[in-house]
């Protein structure tokens, strides 16, 4: 018994009707880390709201660490502690003019003293190299700045699970590959990790479980080697192969590679195949 | 607006006390202000010219162009107080209108050039604390003298939100002139009108998200931030006292000897 989250029968419609999210029940373990995929406008960003009680559950039930979402004020905070997202245009995240202020703000609402909570900060600044820019305004910042500065925003109260929301919108290669570290450091420090992205190339380098969500459903959910070859699913949910898996299916197909290969995450990983298929080659051919 | 803030980061005393610089330029303010004259206003020009000159980002030049666009305004707007129309004739000059005169009296002209000063070197007092203090500065001071906690929330956000928004309006409009959204006058307008409607209906879908994340870091109606900043030193604080002491006492002067 190691779920940290579990939904049941979650449903959410609009004020007009749209339905948001259809009856959806899942289980998450303490420290997986989860990639949650899905076309624009398939609930992802609902799902993530009913999670720390931004929108209370109203049909059907979340569970965070034994704590039934929304069932009361006091319920609602500790989810709120347990539970921190990252959201998508950290614009909209950012509201203090100052980025010490802005990542003081969590703490001081979980009620830390003011010494712990600019302990914290420092912390966080350090972890995230925010220490150059500590003392520039918020509207000075670049994007991959902001997307940092919201990340510390979130870290600096030491939540249980992180969701990341859509993290790699609007950042340039160098900061989706910092921000990719960032989220494996947090995942090697135990936390959860939830990430919705459409970016199956990343995706499949990181995650250890996939889920697919469409029209408010979850339509797959299993290890990436079950999703990534499941081309139905990911015709239906808008998203690509990835490249290394594509290239992958077709060295198999043309006798290159041996059929029982587990699928490799990484291109590198691929690469090592290649190498290992043709010196074996090489030795029987001597 | 966006270059005095700017200018304000990038200024030389930006790590001193903000509120010695508040204090500096209020005091200052208010000795103006209840002078009224022109001589103090001459010389508080002067003062605020050279520390904003020498402490800020600004060079003279600049300062001075700052300086003319509230000039603008009040040379256009003392127009009306210049000139009276009445049945009397005025003691300096004059024009009839049938059986009235458009007229400068003596008394009129000496308090124009007295308001000008005046308000000239209340906009130098205020451009010294812009220039110097960044707003998220000025906003502590607010908070150390007790303004209320809804004013200083406000301003917070006010101040974080006026960037983004200006942000939108600038991309908008980007996009609007790419589309030739100002090839006519009607077009012009019309382009107008829609950027400034879809920025109410934005602002509104910003305000909500933002309440969204506040949210789910736990707010709870009071935002809480740390407030770190930089004490005054001895010797700056006896400085200030002083300077206020020294300008207060040429204020009376000026007043006792009623010099305009």
């Amino acid at each position: 018994m190691n779920e940290i989250i579990k939904v049941k029968n979650l449903s959410y419609s609009y004020p007009d009707g749209t339905k948001a999210l259809n009856n959806i029940s899942l289980d998450i373990e303490r420290g997986q880390r989860i990639a949650i995929m899905g076309a624009n406008g398939s609930g992802k960003s609902t799902f993530f709201l009913h999670l720390n009680g931004v929108i209370d559950p109203v049909d059907g039930e979340v569970i965070v660490d034994g704590i039934k979402v929304g069932s009361s004020k006091e319920a609602t905070i500790e989810t709120r502690k347990k539970v921190g997202i990252i959201f998508q245009n950290p614009d909209d995240q950012l509201f203090a003019a100052s980025i010490r202020q802005e990542i003081s703000f969590g703490p001081l609402n979980l009620g830390l003293t003011e010494e712990e909570t600019i302990k914290r900060v420092d912390a966080s600044i350090e972890k995230l190299g925010l220490k150059e820019i500590e003392h520039k305004p918020t509207h000075f910042l670049s994007g991959g700045q902001k997307k940092k500065v919201a990340v510390a925003d979130i870290i600096v109260m030491e939540p249980e699970i992180i969701i990341f929301d859509e993290p790699a919108a609007a950042l340039d290669p160098k900061h989706i590959v910092m921000l990719d570290e960032i989220i494996y450091n947090l995942s090697e420090e135990g936390k959860t990790i939830l990430v919705s992205t459409h970016d199956c190339d990343r995706a499949v380098r990181w995650a250890d479980r996939v889920i697919l969500f469409n029209n408010g459903q979850i339509i797959g959910d299993g290890t990436p080697e079950e999703i990534f070859n499941r081309e139905d699913l990911l015709k239906q949910t808008n998203l690509e192969k990835p490249a290394v898996v594509t290239f992958f299916d077709s060295l198999k197909e043309n006798g290159i590679l041996k059929d029982d290969l587990k699928m490799p995450r990484t291109m590198e990983e691929l690469d090592v195949y290649i190498k290992n298929a043709f010196s074996d080659r090489c030795i029987c051919e001597k | 607006m966006l270059i005095i803030d700017k200018l304000a980061y990038a200024s030389k005393i930006r790590e001193k006390s903000p509120g010695l610089k508040v204090a500096l330029s209020m005091s200052t303010l208010i000795v103006c202000i209840s002078t009224n004259s022109i001589l103090m206003s001459i010389l508080i020009l002067i003062i605020m010219g050279y520390l904003t000159v020498k402490y800020s980002q600004v060079s003279f030049c600049r300062y001075l162009k700052f300086l003319s666009l509230p000039f603008t305004f009040l040379m256009l707007s003392t127009v009306a107080i210049l000139f009276n129309i009445s049945s009397e004739p005025g003691d300096l000059w004059n024009m009839s209108l049938g059986s009235l005169f458009l007229s400068i009296s003596k008394a009129d002209l000496i308090h124009t050039i007295k308001l000008v000063f005046v308000a000239l070197s209340s906009v130098a007092c205020l451009y010294f604390m812009s220039l110097t203090t960044p707003m998220v500065d000025i906003i502590y001071v607010m908070k150390k003298v007790k303004i209320p906690k809804l004013f200083i929330e406000l301003t917070l956000l006010i101040y974080r939100f006026m960037f983004i928004l200006l942000d939108m309006a600038d991309s908008i409009g980007i996009s609007q002139k790419a589309r030739l959204g100002n090839i006519s006058f009607k077009a012009r307008m019309k382009s107008i009108s829609m950027l400034l409607s879809v920025i109410l209906i934005r602002a509104l879908g910003k305000a909500n998200n933002l309440y969204n994340a506040m949210e789910s870091r736990c707010y709870d109606g009071n935002i809480r931030v740390i407030w770190e900043h930089k004490n005054s030193t001895k010797k700056e604080k006896i400085f200030l006292l002083i300077y206020i002491m020294l300008i207060t006492s040429i204020g009376i002067l000026i007043r006792l000897k009623e010099i305009v």
